[in-house]
């Protein structure tokens, strides 16, 4: 019992202190969706990133798997947000399985840069391959066309949001299980020394390969969500500009760590809602942001909240000590 | 005593260009013994344990384990079957602590195969692995570091720990390369500790290129020089023999 | 039906000379720094704006060619001493994220001076020449030879000067080199801000044919990264024959089939990485993690 509420407890906090800003700022509930959903998205980067070591420039793109997955489904096949929601995760897995042994070979360099040209292509492929079945540009309308969901009905944005707290609940526990797993140990020993983990009989090229798909389908279940709330979904999303957004997020919050990418999250999107009201262009105050944060607080908002936590617990031993 | 050889090489070669680093070397290691290959540096010694290893593969030559060819086996799996090697330069996992560098090797060894989802749903922190890791975490004093992110330890320390992150999953062949290496005094001191508590009932495979600190717990001890092991016998007869004494302590004094 | 490939061909030949212009910068950038410095599109973009601004103004596009390769040999400089150098020898990642940050910044330069809008830059000549019954734009065929003077200038620097000398064995060996008492940092400003300039002038050069938008070293990047996996990061050599290479992909593709130009390049990229993880020409090096 004890062990589990281990699990939970970090999670259930999150949730519960979101839902609570939900009833003191209502007219902000768009803001706290967007959170999760990004979050999510962050997560799947931390993994990559923050747990294995790997750059890569192209995150929009499995961000795009997943939300095109959705709404190609929604806009010509079916009605069903949840079959929607599973495809994406599918597809999201499809690309990790295919790509994963292509991609993960490469070395650090080469696979941040094949990953942004992989980007560009997806951009491409949803503007002007796909076109008859992406609109391109126009995007892809289909809010009238999802039906409800039982319990939930997720079309609704304030049962959204109950939704969206359901999903960051369970995949912060998932997180959280991950990060003590063995699993999550060998993700960050891969990252310092493989060489080692070689010789420790593990095969590396699977750990990777693992975790470059989970990274993929955790980036399409956001992509998805990001899919059915909006209720459209437009070639933007896969912009690979916007790759920049996700290494500053994950920097931001502190790379390898639990809580690091909510955190992330939440001061990148509340930074860019604070500037976006003084300058009208991102690029500059994004870029300013990322060498501040490389430079200054490479341990990010999480990093530097458990630092100070870290000092005050142990003034508070210290005084406890001289007490006595 | 009836040993049987667990480790064995037959012509082994390895070239790197025209500069011949391991030379026809026919080698044998004994079951539950302590071997010492001696020899000066550029004798071949890192290049030879890379191929026992799998880091190389020789260009000729076989080598045997248990009887079985694997001179083409992969380094991950010549660790399960239990040959298990250091490095010269202290190689752990810097951003983990103690415990979980500990738990990874002991992980491995116990799953033997750790199939990829099965290390999803397994925790470091389960008792089966505990239990082990804190057995071997006294015995190389590193309980009291159990929690400590490795990066900061002093050098000693991550050397005590590699020691243990060998000892942990009871291998059948340990080869270390240089334990020694890098070490200041006091560190070597403990490090030779370890290895006179540890060594006696296990096969290991030793490379020094100072005979001084190994003599005292090899049981048979080989030279090697330009490539090729020049003497293989116990340590006293290999000290003396003419040939050793021609190639070998001329360098070293 | 030959005309239309045989203008293809030049026109693949121009892209090459652009291609080359702009991705020999992060080529030796990896090769001697061991950065992968992705704020070079930035100096790309410099170049091109600046061409832009000059040739509205006064009409001269040589001055703009000028001027637009000294901005953006400026800014590198500036960039090289100010940042940079505090990156040299961290991790890999880390300076990729330092420098496509420092090319977000130079896009938002950009964007909160000239504007958002795209903007056509004058033709500097409009001769046409005759070959072959294909009628071939001047302009085209001499950035090609621009860009091939450029890689014949390169290497006469690398191999008969000291400075070049220093710089080749630098790639090879940086360690050897720092050994030797030769001022690496100074070696290092030298090379960067002449690889700043070439992005410039690259940009300078392409900017008739394309015009300039905020957004054009995005695109550019894109083909510059293709370029410098598939030539392998380090080489010149091979810089130069991927970016023959692809200007035929995307050029001569592009005529048989027209998504061919977009998806042409990534495919082959894709291929040879399969085959050849370090690109045609690449230095050997270390893999993700591994030491040899």
């Amino acid at each position: 019992m004890d062990k589990l509420s281990r699990y939970l407890r970090g999670p259930l906090t999150l949730v519960v202190l979101i839902v609570i800003a939900r009833y003191f700022f209502p007219n902000k509930m768009t803001f706290l969706v967007e959170i999760t959903t990004f979050s999510i998205y962050i997560i799947a980067n931390d993994i990559l990133y923050g747990y294995m070591g790997m750059v890569s420039f192209g995150q929009p793109f499995y961000l795009g798997v997943g939300a095109y997955a959705s709404a190609i489904y929604l806009a010509h096949i079916g009605n069903n947000i949840l079959v929607a929601i599973a495809l994406a995760l599918l597809m999201g897995l499809i690309a990790g399985l295919i790509l994963g042994p292509a991609f993960i070979r490469l070395r650090g360099d080469y696979f941040a840069l094949i990953n942004a040209a992989t980007c560009a292509m997806g951009l491409f492929l949803v503007e002007k391959i796909l076109y008859p079945i992406t609109r391109g540009d126009d995007g892809l309308w289909y809010r009238s066309r999802m039906h409800a969901t039982p319990l939930l009905d997720l079309r609704k944005p304030d049962q959204f949001f109950w939704f969206a707290m359901i999903v960051l609940f369970v995949v912060m526990i998932w997180y959280t299980w991950l990060d003590r797993s063995a699993m999550g140990a060998s993700f960050r020993a891969i990252k310092v020394n493989e060489n080692k983990m070689k010789f420790l009989g593990y095969d590396t090229f699977k750990i990777r390969w693992t975790g470059y798909t989970l990274m993929c389908i955790l980036a399409a279940l956001a992509g998805s969500m990001y899919a059915i709330n909006y209720g459209f979904v437009n070639p933007s999303i896969t912009e690979p500009a916007r790759a920049a957004e996700v290494l500053v997020a994950t920097l931001l919050g502190g790379a390898g760590s639990v809580y690091g990418p909510f955190f992330g999250t939440f001061a990148f999107l509340g930074l860019k809602d604070l500037v976006s009201t003084f300058v009208s262009r991102w690029e500059l105050a994004v870029g300013v942001l990322t060498i501040i944060v490389c430079f200054k607080f490479s341990g990010g908002v999480w990093g530097t909240i458990q630092t100070i936590g870290a000092k005050i617990r142990s003034r508070g031993k210290a005084s406890a000590q001289s007490a006595t | 005593m009836d040993k049987k050889p667990v480790l064995m090489t037959q012509g082994v070669t390895k070239r790197f260009g025209d500069f011949v680093a391991v030379d026809r070397v026919d080698f044998d290691l004994q079951e539950k013994e302590t071997l010492g290959i001696i020899g000066p540096n550029g004798a071949g010694k890192t290049t030879f344990i890379n191929i026992l290893s799998g880091f190389y593969n020789p260009e000729e030559g076989h080598v045997f384990h248990d009887g079985k060819d694997i001179t083409h086996l992969s380094a991950a799996n010549r660790v399960k079957m239990g040959i298990l090697r250091t490095f010269q330069l202290v190689h752990v996992f810097d951003n983990l602590t103690v415990y979980e560098n500990l738990s990874l090797s002991y992980f491995r060894k116990k799953e033997n195969k750790p199939f990829t989802l099965k290390m999803f749903f397994s925790s470091l922190r389960q008792p089966g692995i505990a239990s082990r890791v804190q057995e071997t975490m006294e015995m190389l004093e590193l309980d009291h570091l159990k929690d400590e992110i490795v990066g900061n330890l002093p050098l000693g320390s991550k050397k005590r720990l590699e020691l243990a992150m060998t000892f942990v999953s009871d291998p059948a062949v340990v080869i270390f390369d240089e334990p020694f290496s890098g070490l200041g005094d006091q560190e070597i001191e403990e490090v030779i500790d370890v290895f006179r508590k540890y060594i006696h009932d296990k096969t290991i495979l030793l490379i020094e290129h100072k005979v001084s600190k190994l003599e005292e717990f090899v049981d048979r001890l080989a030279v090697m020089h330009e490539g090729r092991i020049i003497c293989c016998g116990d340590c006293e007869s290999t000290l003396n023999d003419p040939e050793v004494r021609r190639c070998y302590w001329k360098l070293e004094t | 039906m030959l005309e239309l490939y045989i203008s293809a061909v030049v026109f693949g030949l121009g892209i090459s000379g652009i291609l080359f212009l702009v991705s020999i910068g992060i080529s030796i950038g990896f090769g001697l720094m061991r950065i992968v410095n992705m704020e070079q599109m930035v100096y790309y973009t410099f170049g091109a704006y600046l061409t832009f601004a000059l040739v509205s103004a006064t009409g001269s596009f040589v001055l703009g060619l000028i001027c637009g390769t000294a901005a953006a040999a400026v800014a590198g400089f500036i960039v090289e001493t100010q940042l940079l150098r505090k990156v040299y020898g961290k991790e890999l990642m880390f300076t990729m994220v330092v420098t496509f940050s420092v090319f977000l910044i130079g896009i938002g330069i950009v964007q909160y001076v000239f504007g958002l809008a795209s903007k056509p830059v004058g033709m500097p000549f409009h001769t046409i020449v005759h070959m072959l019954g294909a009628k071939i734009p001047l302009y085209r065929l001499m950035v090609f030879v621009i860009g091939m003077l450029v890689y014949v200038f390169i290497n006469l620097m690398l191999n008969k000067t000291i400075a070049g000398k220093a710089i080749r064995a630098g790639i090879e060996n940086p360690d050897q080199v720092r050994g030797l008492g030769i001022n690496l940092g100074r070696i290092f400003t030298v090379t960067f801000v002449i690889a700043s300039g070439l992005a410039g002038f690259g940009g300078a050069l392409n900017s008739p044919l394309v015009g300039v938008t905020p957004y054009m070293g995005f695109d550019m990047l894109l083909f510059a990264f293709i370029t410098v996996i598939l030539g392998g990061l380090g080489s010149i050599k091979g810089t130069l024959v991927s970016a023959l290479i692809l200007g035929q992909v995307i050029s001569v593709g592009g005529t048989i089939y027209a998504p061919l130009a977009f998806v042409g390049p990534f495919m082959v990229m894709f291929i040879v990485i399969l085959f050849k993880p370090t690109g045609l020409y690449g230095v050997r090096g270390r893999a993700f993690g591994f030491e040899e």
